[in-house]
C-alpha cells in the first residue's frame, strides 16, 4: 500500500511516497521558489535524480506537478494506488496531542492558529487543501511539529509572564521538531528494549532544538512559542536578553517586525561570522576565520548548557544522549567538542567511534562513547518522513 | 577609617557609615522623595531611629543636610572625619573593570550609561556631582555592578546577534549584582583559605543573578545587557522566547517599551502568581494550596538549578555553592527545594543545618560532594571595602 508525505513550506514542497508497511520509499522530490518565476524541481527515483522547471504560481499548481511526476516517472499507474497522505503541520496549538485525520473542523483549527505560524501554515493548509481536491477519496492526516511536546507539564512550558497573556493569547511554550523527537523516542525504545526511556535529544539541522523525555513523553524543549527561542542556530539567535529589542529598535531606528526578521534571519551563526551552514563555518575556521571560531564556539557552549539543564531536570536518569539532524549527523568536530565539555558529567567519548560517522559515509549511526561513560551518546540519523507515514498509516487503516 | 557607603535608585539615597576598623556600621539610613514634594530622610545610629520630612530640592541639598545632620545628632564631630565616599554604580559598560576614584571625567562616562540602567546611573552621577563639589577634598570611588564581571569572555558575554550590534551599540552581556558576588567570592575564599576555587554563587532576592566564578574570576552570569535576562524573578521574567515581544505588542495594541515594562514589572513570580513577587507571601499561598502560588514557585525553584545545572558543566565540576540576598539568605525551604534537584550532582543538604536564618554557615554535609554555604551579602559593605583599599593605596 502506498502512502504519501507532503511538506509544504512557505515557498516550497517536499513529498515522498513509501510503501507500507515495509517503509520503503519509491519516489521522493523537492519543489522549490514556489510563486517565483524560475521555479524547479529534484525527483529522486531508483536511485535517479532528475530535474525539472515551469513557473509556479502557487502551492495548488505545485501540487499539480508533483502529482504529474508520480505517474510520469512511473511511481503509481493510477492515483488511485494512494492510500492516504500525511502532511507536515507546523503549530497544532494545545488541540493537538497527536496526529489526526484531517476535517473541516481541523481545518478550521489549524486556520486559527495562522498567527503562530505566518511563514508556514498558509502553505501547510494550501498543500492540504490542494490534496484534497486532486484526491477527494483520500484520507489526508495532519501531522503537528508541536504535537509530540503536548506531554509537557503546564510549570514547564508556561513562560513566567503575566499569566493572563497564556489564557488570552495562547503564549506559552509550544515546542517544534516534534515529528523528529518522536521518531527519535520511538527508535530508542526499540533499541532499548523498554518503553520508559529517559533521553536527551539534540536535533541539531539548520534550526535546532533539544528535548528532555522522561518515561518516553516530552518534559522539556528548548523552542518555545515560536521556533525563534532557544538554542544559537543557523540564522536564529535562540534566547536572548528581551530588552535588547527595546534598545536596538530606538538606537538603530527599527520596527520591532524588522528585529524579529533579523533575529530569525540573520543572528545566530551568520550574525557572528557571516556564514549560517556549519560546513562554511568549520572550512572559515581552517582558514584562520577568528569570527568563525567564535560562532561556533558560542553554538556549541548553548548546546552543552541545554544538555547539562536538563540533565539536571532529568534528576541524573539519562538513558541515553541522541544526536541526530544534518550538523550532529555529520559534524563528528562538533559533537566530540561537546561530549569533551560533559566530562564533568562523567561522559566519556570514544573517538574512534565518533570519527567512524558522517552522513556521507558507510556509517550513520551508533554509540561514539565508552562503554564506561556516565550516559551513551548515540548518533542517530532522523526521518521525519517515515515517522509522518507511520502516523498517516496508522490512521488510515 | 570611616567610610561612607552610598547608592541611589530613582529619588532614593541609602547610605552607610562604616567605621572600617571592625567593618562595624556607625549610621545608616535613607532619604526619600528627593526633588519631590515630601521629601524625607530617616537615620539609625546606636539605638535611636529618627525619621523627618526635610526639604531635598536636589542632591546638594542632600549632601549638605545629610552631613549637617551626621554632626548634629554627634555621629561626627566634621566632614574632617569622613574618610572616604564609595558610590555603588549600577552600570560601568565595557570600560570600567574594577572600582576608581571619582574624576569629571568617571562622572560624565557613569551619566552617559543612564540608557543602560535608567533610574540607577542619573541618579548616583548626579549625586557624585554634588558631593564631589560640597566636599571636595574627600577622597570618592565609584564601585561598578558591572565591574566583577568584566572578565567573562568573550564567547560568553557576546549574544548570537549581529556583530555589528555589539560594535556599535554595545550590545552584549554585563551581568549585574557584581558587587554581591564579588564579596560572596572574597568571603568563600576566606572560609577555603585558598583563591582557587570553582564557585556557583546565586544571588536570590527580589531580583537575582546567578554567577560562575572560577579564580576568583566570573566565567560567565545569568543577567545580560539589562537585569531583565536569566532567571526568573520577583517581578522579572528572565529569559523568554523573543518573539513574545511582536506577539503581545499586536495583540494588547502595545508599544515595545510598554511589552519590555510588563516583563519587568508585572511577570516573573508575580506574573505567573498573580498574586504577589514577594517570596515570602508567595510560600503563605502554597502551605494554603494556591495552585498559581505553587506552580510560580516551582518554577522560580527550577529556573535556578537549571542555571547551576548549567553552571556546573561551565565550570567542569563545583567546589561551593553559595545563597546569597533576601531568598538565598531567609528561605529554608527555596534552598532546600533548589539543593534538592541537585541531588544529582552529588549535593546533599543538612535539613537541620539548613533552618539556621541569618548567618554565615555551611548548609551541606560532610559528604556532600559540592559544599553549600549561606553567606548572607554585603554590598554596602563591599563598596566601602573597595573605598577604602583605594584610598590605602594611593
Amino acid at each position: 500500500m502506498k502512502y504519501l508525505c507532503v511538506n509544504a513550506g512557505s515557498s516550497s514542497l517536499k513529498f515522498q511516497l513509501v510503501e507500507m508497511p515495509e517503509e520503503k520509499v519509491i519516489i521522493s522530490g523537492y519543489i522549490e521558489k514556489i510563486g517565483a518565476e524560475d521555479s524547479f524541481w529534484n525527483t529522486k527515483i531508483n536511485g535517479k535524480k532528475i530535474r525539472g522547471e515551469k513557473p509556479l504560481k502557487n502551492h495548488s499548481e505545485a501540487v499539480d506537478v508533483m502529482l504529474e511526476e508520480l505517474i510520469d516517472k512511473g511511481a503509481v499507474e493510477s492515483l488511485c494506488e494512494i492510500k492516504g497522505i500525511g502532511h507536515r503541520v507546523l503549530h497544532g496549538g494545545e488541540y493537538y496531542k497527536d496526529s489526526i485525520v484531517v476535517d473541516g473542523k481541523v481545518i478550521k483549527n489549524i486556520e486559527s492558529l495562522t498567527k503562530l505560524g505566518p511563514l508556514h501554515i498558509p502553505g501547510n493548509l494550501t498543500g492540504i487543501k490542494a490534496m484534497m481536491k486532486a484526491l477527494p477519496d483520500v484520507k489526508n492526516v495532519a501531522v503537528f511539529d508541536t504535537a509530540f511536546h503536548q506531554t509537557m507539564p503546564k510549570m514547564n512550558y508556561i513562560y513566567p509572564v503575566p499569566l493572563e497573556w497564556y489564557k488570552k493569547y495562547g503564549v506559552r511554550k509550544y515546542g517544534f521538531h516534534g515529528t523528529s523527537h518522536k521518531y527519535i523516542t520511538e527508535l530508542m525504545q526499540e533499541k532499548l528494549g523498554k518503553e520508559d526511556v529517559n533521553l536527551i535529544i539534540c536535533h541539531v539541522g539548520s534550526g535546532a532544538s533539544i528535548s528532555a523525555v522522561r518515561d518516553g513523553k516530552c518534559l522539556d524543549t528548548t523552542m518555545g512559542l515560536t521556533p525563534l527561542d532557544g538554542l544559537m542556530m543557523g540564522t536564529r539567535s535562540g534566547a536572548i536578553d528581551p530588552s535588547i529589542i527595546k534598545y536596538i529598535s530606538e538606537e538603530a531606528n527599527l520596527s520591532v517586525q524588522e528585529i524579529d526578521e533579523i533575529l530569525n534571519k540573520n543572528s545566530g551563526l551568520r550574525g557572528i561570522c557571516g556564514f549560517n551552514d556549519n560546513r562554511d563555518v568549520e572550512k572559515a575556521i581552517a582558514e584562520g576565520d577568528e569570527n568563525a571560531k567564535l560562532a561556533l564556539d558560542m553554538y556549541i557552549d548553548r548546546i552543552v548548557k541545554y544538555i547539562a539543564e536538563y540533565y539536571v531536570e532529568l534528576e541524573g536518569n539519562v538513558d541515553a544522549v541522541v544526536m541526530t539532524a544534518g550538523v550532529l549527523e555529520n559534524g563528528k568536530e562538533t559533537r566530540e567538542a561537546i561530549i569533551n565539555k560533559l566530562k564533568c558529567l562523567g561522559f566519556k567519548l570514544d573517538k574512534k567511534a565518533n570519527d567512524a560517522i558522517a552522513g556521507f559515509k558507510d556509517q550513520k549511526s551508533g554509540i561514539i562513547t565508552t562503554a564506561d561513560s556516565s550516559v551513551p551518546v548515540y548518533v542517530e540519523p532522523t526521518n521525519e518522513e517515515i515517522m509522518i507515514v507511520r502516523d498517516t498509516y496508522k490512521l488510515c487503516k | 577609617m570611616k567610610i561612607l557607603s552610598i547608592s541611589t535608585r530613582g529619588n532614593e539615597l541609602k547610605f552607610y557609615l562604616f567605621e572600617m576598623d571592625d567593618q562595624s556600621i556607625i549610621a545608616n539610613g535613607i532619604i526619600s522623595r528627593i526633588g519631590l514634594e515630601d521629601s524625607s530622610y530617616s537615620i539609625s545610629f546606636g539605638s535611636e531611629n529618627i525619621t523627618e520630612h526635610v526639604e531635598f530640592r536636589d542632591y546638594n541639598d542632600v549632601a549638605n543636610i545629610l552631613f549637617d545632620k551626621l554632626v548634629t545628632l554627634n555621629i561626627i564631630n566634621s566632614s574632617i572625619d569622613i574618610n572616604g565616599i564609595g558610590f555603588r554604580v549600577v552600570h560601568g559598560g565595557s570600560k570600567y573593570v574594577d572600582s576608581v576614584f571619582v574624576n569629571d571625567k568617571v562622572i560624565q562616562d557613569i551619566g552617559d550609561l543612564s540608557d543602560f540602567a535608567p533610574s540607577y546611573n542619573d541618579s548616583i552621577s548626579l549625586a557624585m556631582r554634588s558631593f564631589r563639589k560640597i566636599f571636595p577634598d574627600i577622597p570618592m570611588v565609584a564601585v561598578f555592578d558591572t565591574a566583577f564581571n568584566q572578565t567573562i569572555s568573550e564567547e560568553n558575554y557576546l549574544y548570537p546577534l549581529p556583530l555589528d550590534w555589539y560594535e556599535k551599540y554595545g550590545i552584549r552581556k554585563y551581568g549585574f549584582y557584581g558587587t554581591s558576588h564579588k564579596y560572596v567570592t572574597k568571603k568563600v575564599s576566606e572560609i577555603l583559605g585558598r583563591n582557587d576555587f570553582k564557585l556557583i554563587s546565586c544571588h536570590l532576592g527580589n531580583g537575582g543573578s546567578v554567577s560562575a566564578i572560577e579564580n576568583m574570576k566570573v566565567i560567565d552570569t545569568s543577567m545580560g545587557f539589562t537585569p531583565l535576562s536569566g532567571i526568573m524573578m520577583g517581578t522579572r521574567s528572565g529569559d523568554i522566547d523573543p518573539s513574545i515581544i511582536p506577539y503581545i505588542m499586536k495583540k494588547e495594541g502595545l508599544n515595545v517599551g510598554e511589552v519590555i515594562d510588563e516583563l519587568n514589572n508585572n511577570s516573573g513570580i508575580y506574573g505567573l502568581s498573580q498574586y504577589s513577587g514577594d517570596m515570602l507571601e508567595i510560600l503563605e499561598e502554597c502551605n494554603k494550596g494556591n495552585e498559581n502560588a505553587i506552580r510560580a514557585k516551582n518554577k522560580f525553584v527550577r529556573s535556578v538549578a537549571d542555571y547551576i545545572g548549567k553552571y556546573y558543566v561551565l565550570l567542569g565540576g563545583v567546589d561551593v555553592i553559595a545563597f546569597t540576598a533576601g531568598i538565598g539568605e531567609n528561605s529554608v525551604q527555596i534552598r532546600r527545594e533548589i539543593c534538592e534537584k541537585l541531588a544529582c550532582l552529588g549535593v546533599k543538604l543538612d535539613l537541620d543545618i539548613n533552618n539556621h536564618i541569618g548567618e554565615m554557615i555551611k548548609i551541606s554535609t560532610d559528604d556532600s560532594k559540592i559544599q553549600v554555604y549561606v553567606i548572607p551579602t554585603k554590598e554596602e559593605l563591599m563598596v566601602a571595602m573597595d573605598t577604602e583599599k583605594l584610598i590605602k593605596n594611593r
